[in-house]
């Protein structure tokens, strides 16, 4: 089984080079494009890699699946005059409107869980795990619609024109607040509902729906699931899934765990869980080929330019690199040092680069892989950490990268600062130079401006923001009124936000070029003020 | 004033316009013939004789007049804020029967009376309007040209007079003093008190968990500001300021540790945590800041608002309850009495510079156009707002000039000050005037000189202190009778102007039924 840390919501990766701006705030913590499936088109949900499920009989080396990032329930979404906060114990949205900051508060549902803007800025779509609702909010108006969906879902994505969100139960997304309402509950279905008109179409996907993505002209929607990838036409008046399955192992298939489309739409590439070949899926006639990755892939990533999917085989300690063009061709296989436990890997935004580590090793490394190398046998460094990675990420720039550590020792160095205590190692990617750093409590959420100068993390019940210089790898605690939430940086700005506990809601705004630290509390109030 | 229960010979009061005598001569009046709670105008001092049912005037010359007020009993005076003026909720007896012999009020039947209320606008001795007045309007402000008294009830309070029938007792009545129709908004919740907007054209009004803004052309709601989201959660406000660009109303909560700041042109409100509960706001336009002290909290907080957030947190010894405005700085202290600093706090620098006293200030105001500060000493703390203050609760002065001195300088009373009186003058200087408990003399204090006080005999032992207008000091004695004493600032004795005897008027008269046959 994969492990899961469901109070963790740092994605682990980059800026995403299709995302729109609006989304650029978020994409530290929603995987963004190099490490998502979606060439060309924003991503649609955060679930990347993870997985589990029923181990296959086949490449399996018993270490589990790469904890690659979790979702980031509550994430702010963004849109580029707006951006909507959800304040889960409240039951409202808060809208933020850029530059003025002015703050208002819409009611939608119980507590409101996942909230997404669409592409043209127009509406956000607040997911209501309470009462199972989905609020359709107008952006400018705040004008909400709701529609109610299938009981006990816990995710939510939108489809790269906006015009669609689904709705799902990830399992390994899940977290004490998804508890049933009772009466009967399926793990097989989607609520996919039309935000033009808010009609909604429930569906049966498969067992264990994992990820969802569309295509980049949102004209398909694909569902993978434990064995089956659905294939949903959303130009149909009517859509319905098209269930394909995965593997020809009726019994006991390898659980699928990440798919990717290609850019043209053509094929989902589909990645399982100890198998040692890729599903590649023809999405047009359903029909379902393999081919050859190693031993058990564990990671696979589109590369930055979006013309390759690389993939990690750990139990081959080998990269497999196929043209997303032609996924048939014969793919360019990098082996990797067999000293050290390969599961995942993170590329540079120009793609230069990758960054290879492993959450499940145990092993306090991380390997540099150098696409530029002549030798490509000389090609992967490798360095040490003070602890293993929990997770990494990598500025939008690539001058930095950033290591997560996990309050556990095992790996530690008996003198390690970081010994007992959470910490994070910023990395100077030109010359490798660590700053190992302990921190007080776990890091939740993650995010860094877009010009890559600029990290920004939280940490549990820690009421502050720890601001991160990534020209020094200084950090700097920014100290908060109350415990944040979520943060996020508003579009187009080196302005941060950070939402807050409080009953009458809270947010401030860091101006990052001014130092300044600007919080407003009560605006849950305002949506009360009649004028 | 002393209360008592007085037995007059009729004998004695033979100078005023008797109607009906008693039979015996003689009759027992309960409580106090006039009230020493008079309120300043330019002509003079009006008080109220509760005995009599009347008002009088009595002017800086020595003389006094009753003003008429058509047979109605003045019941509470208010002063307008120009000092022109003086508004008088009065009350007059109406008898439902309508009867030639029913001449006196004791004539009607208890069960056919009832009372009338009005509010009568007196200037130079006369009253120049009378307008409609409910009896649960028991507080009021006014709007800042002074041209419009607003009016609510306050639950603490009683009733002026009593009220038949529906009340509504969230009303904000709104009654223009030059003309105008009277307005009323109710709110449906009790208000706490009133703010207006920089270009008076608005009115905030801020009640229990609610904040109304009231278009004052119009007197339509132009906004609501719900304070709570949870209706069974109660917040009432205590202290409010206007922003120095009007843009906000900076509200401090009963119990709360924080400020609301309620922007009137966005229409949002924003929350400021503080560390304690606030007990004074300090606008200092100047500076663009408010300044915020604490009863609890040994700091000064300073709201900038050219950003809109807490930024600096002046450490003082102790904390600063009671915040003055001055030019260029903030005077603090402790208003809990426990503290003998009085603090200087620069609103340009910051700098902090402590003036302590020889004991705790319980009371402090500035004078001489705030050049001066001015304290009392010891004890428990006292009202230095113009009004009689608790007898035995301070025993001691202090001075400090805050332009120059270096020091405090700490008089010691030979009793507790009964009344303390300040005026100003042009130049920045100014006068105290103190009256002391038990003492038939008032101190005089130029404040330029605190050590040498001067010693101004009295015809009567004081009970309170007021001014007029243009500085003169009123000094209101205990005197069953009535005395009133005039005095120039600087002046060192009492002359001829002393108002005397005037509590007599009407006093044995038995009280006709006024206004009969009209309308």
């Amino acid at each position: 089984m994969r492990s899961v840390h469901p109070v963790w919501t740092i994605l682990a990766l980059l800026a995403p080079m299709g995302c729109g701006s609006a989304d650029y705030a978020m994409s530290m913590e929603d995987g963004g494009a190099y490490d998502t499936a979606n060439f060309g088109a924003p991503p649609a949900d955060g679930a990347d890699g993870g997985g589990g499920g029923d181990f296959a009989d086949t490449g399996d080396d018993g270490l589990g699946s790469e904890d690659e990032n979790d979702f980031l329930s509550l994430r702010p979404a963004s849109t580029r005059t707006y951006v909507f906060v959800a304040n889960a114990t409240r039951g409202t949205v808060t809208r933020i409107a850029v530059p003025s900051l002015a703050v208002l508060t819409a009611e939608v549902g119980v507590d409101p869980h996942v909230v997404l803007t669409s592409g043209d800025y127009t509406h956000a779509a607040v997911f209501n795990r309470g009462s199972d609702t989905v609020s359709l909010v107008d952006s400018e108006s705040l004008a909400v619609r709701t529609v109610a969906v299938r009981p006990n879902l816990n995710q939510m994505v939108m489809s790269p024109d906006g015009q669609w969100v689904a709705c799902f139960y990830d399992r390994d997304a899940a977290d004490e607040g998804d508890a049933s309402n009772g009466g009967t509950q399926s793990f097989n279905e989607v609520s996919l509902v039309r935000v033009a008109d808010g009609a909604h179409f429930p569906m049966v996907v498969g067992f264990n729906p994992r990820q969802i993505q569309f295509t980049a002209d949102a004209e398909t929607a694909v569902v993978v699931s434990d064995a089956y990838l659905a294939i949903v036409d959303l130009t149909a008046e009517v859509p319905a899934p098209q269930r394909v399955q995965i593997s020809t192992d009726t019994v006991d298939p390898p659980a699928a765990e990440e798919v990717l489309l290609s850019p043209d739409g053509r094929y989902a590439l589909v990645r399982q869980f100890g198998a040692t070949t890729l599903a590649v899926v023809e999405l047009a006639t359903g029909v379902v080929s393999r081919v050859d990755v190693g031993e058990n892939p564990t990671d696979l990533d589109v590369t930055p330019d979006g013309s390759q999917a690389v993939a990690v085989a750990r139990g081959a300690a080998e990269l497999w690199i196929y043209d997303l063009t032609d996924p048939f061709l014969t793919p360019e296989v990098v082996a990797l040092p067999d000293s050290e436990v390969w599961g995942s890997v993170v590329m540079s935004p120009d793609g230069t680069k990758g960054l290879l580590y492993s959450t499940q090793s145990g092993r306090g490394v991380y390997g540099v892989w150098d696409r530029t190398a002549a030798d490509p046998s000389a090609a992967v460094t490798v360095f040490g950490l003070e602890k293993p990675v929990q997770r990494l990420a990598v500025s939008p720039d690539g001058g930095v990268a950033l290591v997560f550590h996990d309050r556990g020792d095992t790996g530690a160095s008996s003198d390690s600062p970081l010994r007992g205590a959470y910490g994070l190692t910023l990395i100077d990617l030109a010359d490798f130079f660590p700053n190992p750093i302990r921190l007080p409590a776990e890091p939740t959420t993650f995010t860094q401006t877009a010009d890559g100068r600029t990290g920004f993390f939280i940490m549990d019940g820690e009421p502050l923001v720890v601001r991160l210089d990534y020209d020094t790898l200084l950090p700097y605690d920014i100290a908060l009124r109350s415990v944040p939430v979520h943060i996020g940086v508003l579009p187009e700005t080196r302005i941060l936000y950070a939402s807050q506990e409080h009953d009458l809601g809270r947010l401030s705004f860091y101006d990052t070029d001014r130092g300044t630290l600007q919080t407003i509390t009560g605006f849950e109030l305002n949506s009360g003020i009649t004028y | 004033m002393r209360l008592l229960a007085t037995l007059f010979p009729a004998v004695l009061a033979a100078c005023a316009p008797w109607e009906r005598i008693p039979g015996d001569g003689y009759a027992d009046l309960e409580g106090p013939l006039w009230d020493p709670a008079a309120v300043a105008a330019a002509d003079g001092a009006y008080i109220r004789l509760p005995a009599a049912g009347a008002l009088v005037v009595a002017r800086p010359d020595g003389s006094w007049a009753p003003v008429d007020l058509n047979g109605a009993a003045p019941v509470r005076l208010i002063g307008t804020p120009d000092g022109a003026r003086v508004l008088a909720v009065s009350t007059w007896p109406i008898c439902a029967l309508d009867d030639e012999e029913i001449v006196l009020v004791d004539d009607c039947p208890g069960e056919e009376l009832s009372e009338g209320v009005e509010l009568n606008v007196v200037q130079d001795g006369r009253v120049v309007d009378v307008f409609p007045h409910r009896g649960h309007l028991n507080r009021q402000t006014f709007t800042p040209d002074g041209k419009t008294l607003v009016q609510w009830h306050d639950g603490s309070r009683g009733y002026d007079v009593a009220q038949d029938g529906i009340t509504d007792l969230t009303e904000v009545v709104f009654q223009p003093l030059d003309g105008g129709q009277r307005r009323a908004v109710s709110l449906g919740v009790p208000t706490q008190g009133v703010i207006f907007t920089q270009d008076q054209s608005k009115a905030v009004v801020l009640s229990v968990s609610q904040a109304v803004l009231v278009d004052l052309a119009s007197f339509e709601i132009d906004a609501t500001f719900p304070l709570v989201t949870d209706p069974d959660v109660r917040i009432a406000p205590q202290d409010a300021v206007l922003s120095p660009d009007g843009s906000q109303v900076i509200v401090a909560m009963q119990g709360r540790p924080e400020l609301y700041k309620i922007d009137l042109t966005t229409f949002s409100i924003d929350i400021e945590d503080l560390d304690a509960v606030p007990a004074d706001l300090a606008v200092v336009p100047d500076a663009d800041r408010t300044f915020i002290g604490y009863d609890g909290l040994a700091r000064v907080d300073v709201l900038d608002h050219a950003i809109d957030e807490l930024t600096d947190q002046i450490a003082v010894d102790d904390p600063m309850g009671g915040l003055l405005v001055g030019e260029g700085r903030v005077v603090g202290w402790n208003r809990q009495g426990g503290s003998r600093d009085i603090v200087k706090l620069d609103t340009a620098t910051g700098k902090v510079t402590e003036y302590p006293a020889d004991r705790a200030v319980t009371a402090l105001s500035l004078a001489g156009g705030g050049r001066y500060a001015l304290g009392l000493l010891g004890g428990q703390p006292v009202d230095l707002a113009g009004g009689a203050l608790a007898a035995g609760g301070a025993d001691g002065l202090v001075v400090v000039d805050l332009d120059e001195g270096t020091r405090a300088t700490s008089l010691t009373l030979s009793s507790a000050p009964v009344a303390l009186e300040t005026v100003s003058d042009d130049a920045g200087g100014g006068f105290a005037l103190l009256l002391l408990d038990g003492v038939e003399s008032l101190l005089q204090i130029d404040l330029a000189t605190p050590s040498f006080a001067v010693e101004v005999e009295l015809p009567a032992p004081p009970v309170r202190l007021t001014s007029l207008p243009d500085g003169t000091f009123v000094v209101l004695h205990d005197e069953a009778f009535g005395l009133v004493s005039f005095l120039s600032p600087g002046a060192t004795e009492v002359g001829k102007e002393v108002a005397s005897g005037f509590a007599t008027m009407n006093l044995l008269s038995e009280r006709a039924l006024p206004r009969r046959g009209e309308d």
